[in-house]
């Protein structure tokens, strides 16, 4: 915690370096806006209201894809895990579908979902679906066997055992996988929105202010995007302290 | 031995010969001036391989090397970058907004404009559709190239026939339109060509509605693209500029006179099937930079500013070479 009172020098150093790049005039307003005419352009996105549909609809694409694939994912990812066999035997097919990589699906997700936010969110729920099944299945099989004996002896039955033995350890690994399938289901939905039809959207926001040179709305929108990243991900960690205590032990 | 010292008289001199005409050669194509031209795959490019197949480039001295791009934004920006010296014919309105934001890093060469005899622009709705007028596009989904741009041009063209909010307008990567309309996700696109004929050909749409952007955008008529030369190469290559725009100016003529010569070359350069690109009905009309009225020109860029497509005033007096 200490540490956190030097959280800003990062960022500080970032916007110096693009303050003395920009005023110097060293680089052209095309590629890269003035630090002062960016930030009036982030504050103005958010007086007027500007950008506001904008964070609401990437976010409930964000957060429905993944809790549809948090809910397909996490069980699917524990009947795997307490099966080596199963596991096993769908690893090839598993394998297959993670590497697939999402902006090579989107024809197909066009073809089969058409262009609402029936074909995003589900490019949302299929990368993120297999990140969590991974991380459940793998937090499962690489689960005490000593624990489940030691339950065992005090009489728990088989659900006492996955409910409160083989479920709690898997959890820190679990939730390692959502964090990371957070992320990208983010980052899968700011691509969709640029590519897949829409009008609202940070990555609709994005694509549009490139294509008519808004460029300090193009950046501005940027740092929206990873400001919402950094606090979701801190936001995860700060859940997973509070409610997985036990992790490492 | 008389013979072995003609015998080899005759193989030397063959051989200085040879070297010489090889030499020659090499001088002749080191003294051509290269320029390096970005273009994309789509039918405003063809002018450029025009002039490499007329060898209009030739006549002037000229040596092109194309380099592909994906979208006219990459074009504009490799220009100001000076990683190209000049563009293929591109869309206008990004090359508005960049001078908008950095002035004074290209001048505009030449321009392909629309009119009500040459145009690219159509409305497409599904093969069999219900729909036979824009007026029954009322609560339906239409098909957009992305930008705020499309958007505004499309509202202009909606609000001469009904209530342009009461139609939703999808903006969409031109690639995906024709999929969108095919699948049912949209119930109508505004296509450019060579999309018209391409989804009309592969049976998916038909023709609902020729000009929307041609007849209901301001300014006719309208210039809709612009080739792109640096600054910096104007600057630096004066001459070869001037050359260059010369055998442009050949090749913009060229496929004003011989459009069916044009579409013969389209397979090879901008990303047209053989079987589509002699059915493309028109392909635009071009010229050079002198034809450019520039009152329109400043006009149209005033009506993109008041439409907020363009953040910021351009002064278009300098930009036209």
């Amino acid at each position: 915690m200490k540490n956190t009172r030097y959280i800003f020098i990062g960022p500080l150093v970032i916007l110096l370096v693009w303050f003395a790049f920009t005023a110097s005039g060293f680089v052209n307003p095309l590629f890269l806006p003035k630090l002062d005419v960016t930030i009036s352009k982030f504050i103005s996105l958010f007086a007027q209201g500007i950008i506001l549909p904008d964070i609401a609809m990437t976010l409930y694409r964000v957060f429905f894809g993944f809790l549809l694939a948090t809910l397909l994912g996490v069980p699917l990812g524990l009947l795997f895990g307490l099966s080596a066999r199963l596991y096993a035997s769908f690893e090839l097919v598993i394998e297959f579908f993670r590497s697939l990589p999402s902006t090579a699906l989107f024809p197909l997700f066009l073809l089969v979902f058409g262009i609402g936010d029936v074909a995003k969110i589900a490019v949302v729920v299929f990368v993120s679906f297999w990140i969590i099944l991974i991380s459940t299945a793998s937090g499962v099989l690489h689960s005490l066997k000593t624990r489940h004996k030691v339950a065992q002896s005090f009489g728990a039955n088989q659900w006492q055992i996955l409910t409160n033995v083989t479920f709690m350890e898997a959890l820190p690994q679990i939730v390692t996988g959502l964090r990371v399938a957070v992320s990208i289901s983010f980052i899968v939905v700011v691509v969709t929105e640029m590519f897949i039809g829409t009008n609202i959207g940070l990555g609709q926001r994005i694509y549009d202010s490139y294509l008519t040179y808004r460029v300090p709305e193009l950046y501005a929108t940027l740092i929206v995007i990873g400001l919402l990243g950094y606090f979701v991900n801190k936001g995860l960690i700060l859940l997973e302290r509070k409610t997985i205590h036990w992790t490492g032990r | 031995m008389k013979k072995l010292i003609l015998g080899i008289v005759v193989i030397v001199l063959a051989f200085v010969g040879f070297s010489l005409y090889w030499s020659n050669q090499g001088e002749e194509i080191q003294t051509k001036d290269i320029v390096k031209v970005g273009y994309k795959k789509s039918v405003p490019s063809f002018p450029i391989f025009v002039g490499i197949n007329e060898k209009f480039f030739d006549k002037q001295n000229i040596q092109i090397e194309p380099i592909i791009f994906e979208s006219t934004n990459q074009m504009i920006e490799a220009v100001v970058r000076g990683d190209i010296d000049a563009s293929a014919v591109g869309a206008v309105e990004p090359a508005l907004a960049a001078e908008s934001v950095s002035p004074g890093n290209f001048k505009f060469y030449g321009q392909t404009q629309w009119n009500k005899e040459n145009f690219l622009d159509y409305v497409l709705v599904k093969k069999d559709s219900t729909i036979t007028s824009v007026q029954q596009l009322k609560g339906k989904k239409i098909g957009v190239a992305p930008g705020g741009a499309s958007v505004v041009y499309t509202k202009l063209f909606l609000k001469n026939f009904l209530n342009a909010d009461e139609v939703t307008i999808e903006q969409l990567d031109p690639k995906t339109l024709i999929q969108a309309l095919g699948e049912g996700s949209i119930d109508a696109i505004i296509g450019n060509e060579p999309l018209g004929t391409i989804a009309i050909q592969q049976g998916v749409a038909e023709v609902l509605l020729e000009r929307p952007y041609t007849d209901n955008v301001p300014y006719m008529p309208k210039i809709t693209g612009v080739g792109l030369l640096s600054k910096k190469f104007i600057e630096q290559h004066p001459d070869v500029a001037k050359r260059f725009v010369e055998a442009m100016k050949e090749s913009f003529d060229y496929g004003n006179v011989n459009p069916e010569k044009v579409k013969k070359i389209l397979p090879n350069c901008c990303g047209v099937s053989e079987e589509v690109a002699p059915l493309i009905p028109h392909l635009g009309l071009y010229s050079d930079s002198k034809s450019i009225n520039k009152e329109v020109l400043q006009k149209f860029a005033d009506f993109l500013f008041e439409q907020k497509i363009l953040e910021k005033k351009v002064d278009t007096e300098s930009i036209v070479y």
